[in-house]
C-alpha cells in the first residue's frame, strides 16, 4: 500500500475590497473532488488517498457565511456578495453538513478517501513522519501559494494588501530541514508530486531536490476560476495548468 | 517696548515650534517605522510579490497590477527604512530590535488552536518586519548589538528569528559569530536538521536575490 496525500488549502476571510479571490470557499475543494470523481489522477491500484485539509480557514469562512447579519451594499457589478455567501452556506446546510469541514468530511468518505484535518504547517510534516519509509507515492496541493511557498490560508491588513500569515505558510526554505522524510518516498514512483496553486515552480524543484521524487509546479499564476469558465478542455486539472491568465502562461514546469 | 514684546513673542513660539517639532519627529519615527516594517512583511508573505529580477521584469512587461502594488509598497517601506538608518544608525536599530522583543510578546502560538488571522495579522507583520529589517544592518557595530541582544533573548524570540525569513542571514559581516551562537541552541528546540540548515544558510554565497534583497529596476 502506498499513500497519496492531497493537502488541500483554504479560502481567506470574504472581503469586499478584494475582489480577486476566494468568493467562492470551495476553489480548493472543487479540483480534487472532480478528480476523485473521473480519476483524473490515475489512481493506481495500490495508491490510499488521504486529503490532508488546512481546518482554520474554512472554520473562520463558515462562521461568517453562515450567519451574516450586517447589511451589505449593492457591489459595482450589480452583485449582492451577502446573499451569493448565505446561499452558498445554505447549500452546502441542504446536503445534511452543518459546516465546510463537514461538506469536505462527507465528500471525503463518499470516495473513500481518508480525511485528515491539520491546524499547523507542522501537522503536516507530522503526518507524512507517520507513514512507513517508502510508503508515499505523490503529493499534491491545491490552494494559495507565492514564491516563497504554499499559503494554507490568506488574510488582508487595513489597506487589503493580500498576503499569509507565517503560521500559515509551507515556506520553500522550509524544505530542507525536513530532508530526512526523504526516505518516506517511494524512490522508485514515476507519479509526480503537483502544487496547484500560483508561482509554485520554486517550490515544485526544491521539493524534487530535497525528497528526490518527480515534481510540477506553475511558473506564473494560474486561475482556478476556470473551473467553472466553459473549456474545451474537461479535463479541469489540465484546464487550470493550460488556460493563460492576465500574466500570460501558467508555464507548468516539470522536474 | 512694543517691538521688544512683538521680538520675545515671535523667539518664544519659535523655540516653542522648534521643540514642538523634535518632539513630534521622535514621537512619529517608531510608529512610522513599524508601518514600514508591516510593509516589507509582504516581501516573504504577500500574494503576488514578485520572486526574484525575472519576476519583478514579468510583472512590468505585463502590467500585472496586483504584482506591481505590492511590489511598489514594500520598495517605498525598504527605502523609508534605509533612509532612517543613514540618518541614525543607532537609533534605528534600537526601534527595531526593541520592536522585535515587545511585539514577540503577542505572537501566536503555531501549536496553538489559531484566533482570526486577521486579527493576529498586525502583531506578526509588525514583529517579522522588524526581523526582516536586521538585513539592513550589516555593519560590523551593529551585527554585535543584534547577537548580544538575541545572546539574551527568550527561545519564543529566537524561534520567530531562525524559524522563518532568512534574507537577513545571507547580510551578516561575519557568519562565523553566528554559526557559534546556532550551536548553542538548545536541541529541543532546535534539531540537528534545523541547526545544519541555518548554518549553511548562514555560509552560503551562492544565494538568489530575493523578498527584500530585490530593489527597483533601473530605468
Amino acid at each position: 500500500m502506498r499513500h497519496f496525500f492531497i493537502l488541500i488549502g483554504g479560502p481567506s476571510r470574504f472581503q469586499s475590497c478584494d475582489k480577486q479571490h476566494d468568493q467562492a470557499w470551495s476553489n480548493y475543494l472543487v479540483p480534487p473532488q472532480l478528480a476523485s470523481l473521473h480519476n483524473w489522477y490515475n489512481k493506481a491500484p495500490d495508491e490510499k488517498i488521504h486529503w490532508v485539509v488546512y481546518m482554520n480557514p474554512y472554520e473562520f469562512r463558515w462562521a461568517d457565511d453562515s450567519i451574516i447579519t450586517e447589511a451589505e451594499k449593492k457591489q459595482s457589478d450589480g452583485a449582492w456578495l451577502h446573499s451569493i455567501r448565505k446561499d452558498a452556506a445554505m447549500k452546502v446546510q441542504r446536503t445534511g453538513a452543518n459546516s465546510f469541514l463537514h461538506r469536505i468530511q462527507m465528500i471525503a468518505a463518499g470516495f473513500g478517501i481518508t480525511f485528515k484535518g491539520i491546524r499547523t504547517p507542522q501537522d503536516f510534516w507530522d503526518y507524512l513522519a507517520s507513514f512507513p519509509k517508502e510508503s508515499i507515492s505523490r503529493v499534491w496541493y491545491f490552494g494559495h501559494a507565492s514564491k516563497d511557498g504554499l499559503m494554507l490560508s490568506l488574510t488582508h491588513n487595513n489597506h487589503c494588501g493580500v498576503g499569509a500569515l507565517l503560521t500559515d505558510m509551507i515556506l520553500a526554505e522550509s524544505l530542507p530541514p525536513h530532508s530526512h522524510l526523504a526516505n518516506r518516498f517511494d524512490p522508485k514512483t514515476k507519479q509526480a508530486s503537483r502544487f496547484y496553486g500560483c508561482y509554485t515552480n520554486g517550490f515544485a524543484q526544491k521539493w524534487h531536490q530535497v525528497f528526490k521524487v518527480p515534481t510540477e509546479g506553475a511558473d506564473q499564476k494560474i486561475d482556478f476560476g476556470v473551473v467553472n469558465r466553459p473549456s474545451n478542455i474537461p479535463n479541469v486539472l489540465e484546464r487550470i495548468i493550460k488556460t493563460p491568465t492576465s500574466a500570460g502562461d501558467p508555464g507548468w514546469t516539470k522536474y | 517696548m512694543k517691538n521688544l514684546i512683538c521680538i520675545f513673542i515671535l523667539l518664544a513660539f519659535s523655540l516653542v515650534s522648534a521643540c514642538s517639532a523634535e518632539n513630534n519627529r521622535n514621537g512619529n519615527l517608531e510608529p512610522a517605522l513599524q508601518n514600514a516594517f508591516r510593509a516589507i512583511y509582504y516581501s516573504t508573505y504577500g500574494l503576488d510579490y514578485p520572486g526574484d529580477e525575472e519576476g519583478i521584469a514579468h510583472c512590468i512587461a505585463y502590467k500585472d497590477e496586483e504584482c506591481l502594488k505590492i511590489f511598489n509598497r514594500v520598495m517605498d517601506a525598504k527605502q523609508f527604512i534605509v533612509a532612517q538608518i543613514q540618518a541614525d544608525p543607532e537609533r534605528v536599530l534600537n526601534i527595531t530590535l526593541d520592536t522585535i522583543f515587545t511585539y514577540a510578546e503577542f505572537m501566536p502560538d503555531p501549536k496553538a488552536k489559531q484566533s482570526d488571522p486577521d486579527e493576529e495579522l498586525h502583531d506578526v507583520s509588525t514583529d517579522i518586519g522588524a526581523i526582516m529589517a536586521l538585513y539592513f544592518f550589516n555593519r560590523d557595530e551593529q551585527d554585535q548589538v543584534i547577537l548580544n541582544r538575541m545572546i539574551k533573548a527568550p527561545l519564543k524570540i529566537l524561534e520567530y528569528l531562525f524559524y522563518h525569513p532568512h534574507a537577513w542571514m545571507h547580510n551578516r559581516p561575519h557568519p562565523e559569530r553566528w554559526v557559534t551562537f546556532v550551536e548553542t541552541l538548545p536541541e529541543n528546540s532546535f534539531s540537528i536538521h534545523d541547526k545544519k540548515f541555518l548554518i549553511d544558510t548562514f555560509r552560503a554565497t551562492d544565494f538568489k536575490k530575493s523578498g527584500i534583497m530585490l530593489d527597483r529596476p533601473s530605468q
